[in-house]
């Protein structure tokens, strides 16, 4: 038998739809999981769920950093729970619902409203003028593909928005990530709707919100960087603005 | 059908907004537009002392050269370093990634430019508020 050792779990609760007294409160509670050496607090959360307490709810999926479905807070931090190893923390760990998302269960978030803003934006492709696909594809060539590859790497995991300390006090902020892939089709040079995204980008809660905490970019799994995003894009914004870049899309 | 559930309200993070040393560190960084506003007002009462006259003006002097001015200007001093260092990060940080047709720079050209020239704008000002030029 591979060897275990006990580590404390303290996770958040809320049960809106539990029986029992206490239930539809936020509380925490202690679990004591014996633990892997190579356990990930994601496994320690599925022990739980499978051996311990069917009632825990929380989400993952594909457990390899890819789907950024299992974002949690750790100890207070964002993280991706499939990629926070259990052995990197000494003491009790803290398991909470990421914050600046209303929960809608124990570790459960409900991410909607960021959703909703990613299609503000409209991270896509446009084209003023759609090419009929018997004259072939778009080409790129590999420098203006290296000009937006950081920020195509972006998961969808939400563990910027729960850094942000600007969406702590408004969560009217467009926020990291929907800037960040806005940005990404904004430097790509197959798309010409610089123009449609403009209002939204430099709006009122746009990207001079942001008051470059840096957070988004300390948290981020896969290495984005969404503060170089956000400052970027207001460079480009007023260089646009000044007229001494061309804005692709503008008629 | 079930009856939808009440939602809790967004979290704050843990700590916040003084639990770990990246949220105390963006709150001093936010923090230093008190300073500045300081400033500011130390330089307009400069001006209104000014207008007032000769004995006014000395007065004012005098308040600056005493020991709360000159700890208030050492406090000035280090909150203007920490606001310019962080914002000259973030121009590495825009300037080391090219921008649609903007060229990128290599990091410690950017950096050297950055602070290089934080460095002699700071010294040409010097040299001119202590009357060595002009």
């Amino acid at each position: 038998m591979p060897e275990t050792h006990d580590v404390t779990l303290e996770v958040f609760r809320y049960r809106p739809d539990g029986d029992r007294e206490g239930d539809r409160e936020p509380s925490t509670q202690t679990y004591e999981v014996p633990c892997l050496e190579d356990w990930v607090v994601l496994d320690a959360l599925n022990y739980i769920k499978d051996e311990i307490d069917p009632t825990l709810s929380h989400r993952w999926s594909c457990r390899m950093g890819v789907c950024g479905s299992c974002g949690m807070m750790v100890n207070g931090v964002p993280k991706l729970t499939c990629a926070a190893f259990v052995r990197d923390y000494d003491g009790p760990i803290r398991v909470g619902p990421l914050a600046n998302f209303p929960v809608i269960r124990d570790l459960v978030v409900e991410i909607g409203g960021f959703f909703e803003k990613l299609k503000t934006v409209k991270p896509w492709i446009i084209r003023r003028v759609e090419k009929d696909p018997e004259y072939g594809e778009y080409l790129q060539s590999p420098e203006a593909l290296q000009a937006f590859t950081q920020f195509s790497m972006c998961i969808n995991c939400t563990l910027c928005y729960a850094a942000c300390p600007v969406l702590t006090h408004s969560d009217e902020f467009l926020g990291p990530a929907a800037i960040a892939l806005a940005h990404r089709y904004n430097l790509d040079s197959r798309d010409e709707g610089q123009a449609e995204r403009h209002a939204e980008l430099t709006g009122e809660h746009g990207v001079y919100d942001c008051s470059y905490a840096n957070e988004c970019s300390e948290v981020c799994p896969t290495h984005v960087d969404p503060a170089a995003a956000v400052q970027q894009a207001k460079l480009l914004s007023t260089l646009q603005w000044l007229k001494l870049l061309p804005q692709r899309g503008a008629r | 059908m079930s009856e939808p559930f009440e939602m809790l309200p967004p979290r704050l993070p843990d700590g916040w907004w003084a639990g770990h040393s990246r949220y105390r560190r963006y709150v001093l960084f936010a923090g230093t537009g008190a300073l500045l506003w300081t400033s500011a007002l130390i330089l307009l009462r400069g001006v209104a002392a000014l207008a007032e006259g000769a004995r006014a003006w000395q007065a004012y002097l005098a308040n600056l050269a005493s020991g709360l001015g000159v700890v208030l200007m050492a406090l000035l001093l280090v909150g203007a370093l920490f606001f310019a260092i962080r914002w000259l990060r973030v121009g590495v940080k825009v300037a080391t990634v090219g921008i649609g047709p903007i060229p990128s720079a290599p990091a410690p050209l950017v950096y050297a430019l950055n602070f290089g020239g934080l460095a002699a704008l700071s010294s040409l000002l010097l040299l001119i508020l202590g009357g060595v030029i002009l």
